[in-house]
């Protein structure tokens, strides 16, 4: 009996264990990919190392000590310079930034000098860009170079507030967005008698919202990636608040009353919908660096982790590792990765754009302020800039010939080197003349009164030659 | 003595009829002063460079460009013409050059920003992109096609007919459903 007890004990000792390892088997299995899982978030140490990469292919490409210097620092103004400047000084370096903002008041005050020149044309995004820009290298926007009557420039209120340049919004729906962007940069204070307030400038984006619940340029269009995110990241400070904005919608004409959430919940499931399994974004049916980027920079500008957003996750890829897919060895980034000719190399603005995307997730992983939250911003006194201003060269105009001044020049310098050419062979002549009557002189010593032997000694001279 | 100034004074001759027969130029003066001097052997392109989609938007053009001088009645900024081609020429170059030797005002942008390598034109005779509407700016097409590529990454070659086209509804009036490559970045704008 008590032997069949002690062999039902093993039976069930046996079943026991054999579940027991069964269950651990299990367990064993489960546990490294739940170890994946979190291995497969990324440090910010290793995005900072992404931007590194950039940076430094953007510095060999340079050849000077510092960013900037020579041509980026002469593109001030451009956005191909401007985003570099803005980028280097989000993630701290210390650079020319009082050089930097030197070119730019040269550009502002030349703004301001004649508006309707000859010279280059700016947009009002460019403007709004421009601001950005000042405030993230340390200058004041609201004081910013002088205007031809001495008065000092107030980019702020001449470009948004009160905006001498006409509907912020006349050269397409970005315009709206980097000037929400501008003001929201840091607390400014918007004027009483200000006509294009933060309200205005939220309605006005929000009113544009297409049936998708993106954003585009034409309004029968599908959404696109880049102005939907640059949509969200304009309207995130607002992430939260129970104001309700009401307007009329361009879209579909009806009158519409919601918080930016709802409106921001809308853009965020459209542009889910146009991620690749990769985990890049697509625009035009290719996965693009710069889409992939803005849609990072949205996401974390809303507090949303790219890594663990489930919204934002295809096929186990995340938007960083849609990002990584596009980094060359050499640093650089490219476009796309399906262009008809493979890019060799990564170009500057899918570089620019790519090292603030990366800046807004690592800004969240840090717990530092957004990207555009410029509050945290240097400061680099007037002074300064002065100072900096003064060792700089003067910007040439570079102005191409035109097929007559081509021509001009050409009989000029045709003219010029004739001249040099006779006068050279005149002075070959004259010397060489000097030299026969130093000779004849000479000869006429030597041979002495005798005039004869003299001229017999010039004929000599003839058979010489 | 006679003889040796005589030939002096032949030689001077000589090098100053030589010098003065020769033009001194770089490459790129060369071109641009020989625009129309097609030989047997040279390689030409045909370009032209039109704004008539202004004239059917007038009410969104700049109030400042509305002049004969900015918008021509016809709508023709260059007609049709014939130039030769300069070996490695891109559509970029021709334009650059075919604007100096007319002189036409033309601004364009580095390939700094923007994302394709390429150059961008942001105006010619003063019409700029958004002159006439959100939606305005210059395309090209090559042989009728529009590249999808940046003007300056585009290689012309021996016989290409190359028109710049302002649009006015982003590519849609011109015959370009898809937007092309100097378009597309309008969104990219900041």
């Amino acid at each position: 009996m008590n032997r069949m007890y002690r062999n039902m004990a093993k039976g069930v000792l046996h079943k026991a264990l054999a579940v027991f390892l069964l269950l651990a088997a299990v367990v064993t299995a489960a546990y490294p990919a739940a170890v994946t899982a979190y291995a497969a978030e990324s440090s910010a140490a290793e995005l900072r190392g992404m931007q590194d990469m950039i940076l430094d292919w953007k510095y060999a490409k340079g050849g000077e000590s510092k960013f900037l210097s020579g041509d980026l620092l002469d593109g001030a103004g451009e956005g191909g310079s401007d985003w570099i400047a803005f980028n280097i000084s989000r993630i701290g370096i210390e650079d020319n930034q009082a050089a930097y903002l030197s070119r730019l008041q040269d550009v502002v005050e030349k703004l301001y000098q004649d508006p309707n020149s000859d010279g280059k044309k700016y947009l009002l995004s460019d403007i709004y860009r421009i601001i950005i820009t000042i405030e993230a290298c340390g200058g004041n926007p609201e004081a910013f170079g002088k205007d031809p009557e001495g008065n000092s420039i107030n980019l702020l209120k001449d470009g948004i507030w009160n905006s001498i340049w006409g509907d912020p919004g006349k050269q397409g729906i970005n315009g709206y967005i980097w000037a929400l962007m501008a003001v929201d940069s840091k607390a400014w204070e918007e004027p009483k008698d200000a006509e294009w307030t933060r309200e205005k400038l939220v309605t006005s984006i929000l009113s544009r919202q297409l049936e998708d619940g993106g954003f585009g340029l034409i309004k029968t269009d599908a959404s696109d990636v880049d102005l939907t995110s640059m949509a969200l990241t304009a309207l995130a400070p607002y992430a939260g608040s129970e104001v309700q904005y009401t307007f009329t919608s361009e879209t579909t004409g009806q009158t519409v009353t919601e918080t930016v959430d709802t409106a921001a919940e809308a853009a965020f499931t459209c542009i889910s919908g146009m991620q690749h399994e990769s985990g890049g974004m697509v625009t035009y049916e290719q996965q693009t660096s710069e889409s992939t980027s803005w849609a990072l920079m949205a996401l974390a500008s809303w507090g949303r982790d790219p890594d663990l957003d489930e919204q934002f996750i295809k096929n186990g890829n995340t938007l960083l590792d849609g990002l990584r897919q596009f980094q060359l060895e050499d640093g650089s980034i490219v476009h796309s990765l399906d262009a008809e000719e493979a890019e060799t190399e990564g170009n500057n603005m899918a570089g620019y754009q790519a090292l603030y995307g990366l800046e807004a997730v690592c800004r969240l992983k840090e717990g530092k302020c957004n990207t555009f939250d410029l509050s945290d911003a240097p400061t680099v006194s007037e002074e300064e800039i002065e100072k900096a201003g003064e060792s700089l060269p003067e910007l040439k105009a570079d102005r191409e010939k035109s097929g007559e001044e081509a021509l001009r020049d050409t009989k000029n310098r045709t003219a010029l080197i004739t001249v040099g050419i006779a006068a050279v062979v005149v002075l070959i002549v004259i010397i060489f003349i000097i030299m026969m009557l130093n000779n004849r002189k000479k000869k006429k010593m030597i041979s002495g009164p005798d005039a004869d032997s003299g001229m017999s000694a010039d004929e000599d001279d003839d058979d010489d030659w | 003595m006679k003889k040796n100034i005589i030939m002096i004074g032949v030689v001077i001759l000589l090098v100053a009829i030589l010098v003065s027969g020769t033009k001194f130029q770089s490459v790129d003066e060369y071109y641009l002063t020989h625009m129309e001097d097609i030989k047997e052997d040279s390689e030409t392109v045909t370009i032209s460079i039109r704004c008539d989609t202004v004239l059917d938007n007038w009410d969104k053009l700049d109030p400042q460009l509305r002049d004969e001088k900015y918008v021509p009645s016809d709508g023709v900024i260059l007609p049709e013409t014939t130039y030769v081609l300069r070996p490695g020429d891109t559509a970029f170059d021709i334009l650059n050059r075919v604007c100096r030797y007319n002189k036409i005002h033309m601004e364009y942008q580095g390939i700094e920003n923007n994302a394709y390598g390429s150059a961008y034109i942001k105006g010619i005779n003063y019409l700029y992109e958004f002159s006439c509407g959100k939606l305005s700016g210059w395309m090209f097409t090559v042989n009728g096609k529009y590249p999808g590529k940046g003007c300056s990454t585009y290689e012309m070659k021996n016989h290409d007919k190359i028109e710049w086209i302002y649009t006015c509804d982003l590519g849609r009036d011109v015959g370009n459903e898809y937007n092309g490559a100097d378009m597309q970045k309008e969104k990219d704008k900041s």
